[in-house]
């Protein structure tokens, strides 16, 4: 197990975070980055496992063999779809036995999940092409495509860093320019995370953290850089608190470079979320302590965050659900998001747990 | 214009109800683009029952219904459909999103079903109301005319105080800004006692089915002929 890092503090405050904001209209969703900054937490979130990609391959100063890496992404890739697979079938059939005891067909069209019950023939095979996403349900579908992506960022990267960064440009402002996508199917529809635009996102966060580990300059440039991410961070904040969102009909083409748009990725997106990076990344160290158990916790979510996630998506449709069924309470809000936190650290406890315990680990299991 | 006069009145047989309208407006831009005789774009944006689900066939989902039932009495004029459903996710992202599409397809008109998705998560119903109304005035600068749907009713929810709360704040919304409304929460609760919910929904009890489509259509179809009607009979002191 991992000592507490400010990698893992930030990945698992961005999953509690992600968890509030897929219940939509719950009292405490004022509290997170989404309200204060242009970017949110998906961007925290991808950003980082751009960064931990750099110490899952070794890292700059002892990089492991390219096969194995490989092999390694692959294996994880793999991972991550069988459990958007799991997930969406447990948020499936949750909807219909809600449906059903309550005799509300409403619930079965929530998220996009009408298309599943009414035209399972098609749909089935979206599902299993992630072509069919549920609404709320779409950051692991984009996970495993920057995944099958990444042997050759990291492969370019290794060969010249700004090979990969130049690459990854190209594609993003290929999107951004001719709204390049990937289609969704039944439904006519495009992912709800392009991921031709944020795998800049990923890539960015890989080589900040190569460089962060093998260049002292670049340390060095990037701590220069925190009273003027402070300022960006501040009008980001000023801008979002107002509602200052650009006008679709009065930005000049190509629009999408201009706008906030989240599916594509509008750049002034990627900066909000660089500059809280720099402005808060030295945060860590001074809040650790003051923070106590809050660190352990949020340590714990982030060091586990692929079991977290799955169950905090499935939480937050629990929330959402329970609301629906109950009149508007401060105090139900409050417990839905006590619950859910306690039962996300809950998970990580026991996925830890699991695999310290000798025999009950899954891999040997297996 | 008498086959126009007539779609705004008659409705099938199988859909008729006491009212399923809101206020009276006019659709300036879509009469515009019909004198000009130009391409009419239409987009339509809303959730499942936009997207057709419950439909025998795509072709019976309400949208296409819709275009087919303008294009019955619009004869010769080229209208195209855009339908582009908002799955689930309820304020700000969804209206940015709106507005991108609308920006990028450039529409004379926007068929917005709207407020189940809120009515269910709870959304706050002033918030709402507040979403639609600024949503709506975005829509009026840029000139591009709007006909609401409300959400449908569902037996289980008549009685739900947020529920038909969203409903009203709705209707009072379309009447402040002079926007039409297709009233179908009311249109199906008349429909559900003339008849039972039965016809409407699919056998499973559950999935609205192409005759609550085919009816949904033609609300549409109607309060966009009157719109058409209305523009053209404020248009004449003019000429």
């Amino acid at each position: 197990m991992r000592s507490a890092n400010a990698v893992d503090f930030w990945r698992g405050l961005a999953l509690v975070m992600i968890f509030i904001n897929h219940i939509p209209g719950i009292a405490l969703g004022g509290l997170t980055l989404r309200n204060y900054a242009i970017c949110d937490a998906a961007e925290l979130f991808v950003f980082l496992a751009g960064w931990s990609l750099s110490y899952a391959t070794g890292g700059p100063l002892h990089p492991e063999p390219f096969a194995r890496t490989v092999f390694r992404l692959l294996s994880r890739a793999l991972e991550i779809y069988r459990a958007q697979l799991v997930i969406t079938m447990l948020a499936l059939a949750f909807l219909a036995s809600v449906a059903l005891s309550t005799d509300n067909q409403l619930f079965l069209e929530w998220h996009n999940a009408a298309s599943a019950f009414y035209d399972p023939v098609r749909t089935m095979i979206g599902i299993v092409l992630l072509t069919h996403q549920l609404g709320y349900f779409n950051i692991l579908p984009l996970y495993v495509v920057l995944l099958l992506y990444a042997p050759l960022v990291v492969a370019l990267a290794r060969w010249r860093r700004w090979s990969a960064l130049l690459m990854s440009l190209a594609i993003y402002a290929y999107a951004l320019t001719t709204w390049a996508t990937f289609p969704n199917w039944p439904a006519e529809e495009r992912w709800y995370f392009n991921p031709l635009s944020w795998q800049l996102l990923l890539v960015l966060g890989f080589l900040s953290a190569e460089l962060a580990r093998s260049s002292e300059k670049f340390v060095q440039n990037v701590a220069r850089l925190v009273p003027l991410a402070w300022a960006v961070s501040g009008v980001g904040a000023f801008v979002t608190l107002m509602h200052l969102w650009p006008d679709p009909m009065r930005v000049p083409e190509p629009r999408l470079l201009f706008l906030f748009d989240k599916t594509y990725l509008s750049p002034v997106r990627i900066i909000s979320l660089l500059a809280i990076a720099i402005a808060f990344h030295a945060a860590f160290r001074y809040i650790e302590r003051p923070l106590g158990p809050a660190t352990t916790l949020m340590c714990a979510l982030g060091r586990n965050s692929l079991p977290v996630f799955c169950i905090g998506s499935l939480l937050s449709l629990t929330g959402q659900i329970v609301r629906a069924m109950n009149e508007e309470s401060f105090l139900l809000d409050c417990a839905i998001v006590i619950c859910g936190v306690v039962l996300m650290g809950f998970t990580a406890w026991f996925v830890e747990w699991r695999s310290r315990v000798p025999g009950l680990s899954a891999s040997r299991a297996s | 214009m008498a086959s126009l006069s007539r779609a705004a009145t008659e409705l099938s047989s199988d859909c008729r109800v006491k009212s399923a309208y809101g206020p009276r407006a006019a659709l300036r831009r879509l009469r515009r683009a019909l004198k000009e005789r130009r391409t009419v774009k239409l987009l339509a944006i809303g959730s499942s029952s936009t997207v057709g689900i419950g439909a025998s066939s795509p072709a019976a989902a309400y949208p296409v219904r819709l275009e087919s039932n303008l294009e019955g009495f619009l004869p010769g004029f080229d209208i195209q459909m855009t339908n582009r459903g908002v799955s689930g996710e309820t304020g700000q992202g969804a209206v940015e999103r709106i507005k991108l599409e609308v920006a990028e397809i450039d529409p004379d008109l926007v068929v917005w079903q709207v407020g189940t998705n809120d009515a269910m998560a709870r959304i706050d119903e002033d918030e709402f109301a507040e979403m639609l109304r600024s949503t709506l005035s975005w829509l009026a600068a840029n000139r591009i005319d709007v006909v609401l749907i409300d959400p449908q009713y569902v037996e289980r929810l008549a009685s739900d105080e947020h529920y038909t709360g969203i409903v009203e704040a709705i209707s009072a919304v379309a009447r402040d800004m002079r926007v039409l409304l297709v009233h179908r929460f009311e249109a199906m609760a008349d429909l559900a006692k003339q008849r039972g919910n039965a016809a409407f929904l699919a056998q499973d009890r559950f999935h609205p089915n192409d005759l609550g489509y085919r009816c949904m259509a033609e609300y549409a179809a109607r309060a966009i002929a009157a719109g058409i009607l209305q523009a053209e009979a404020e248009a004449v002191p003019q000429n």
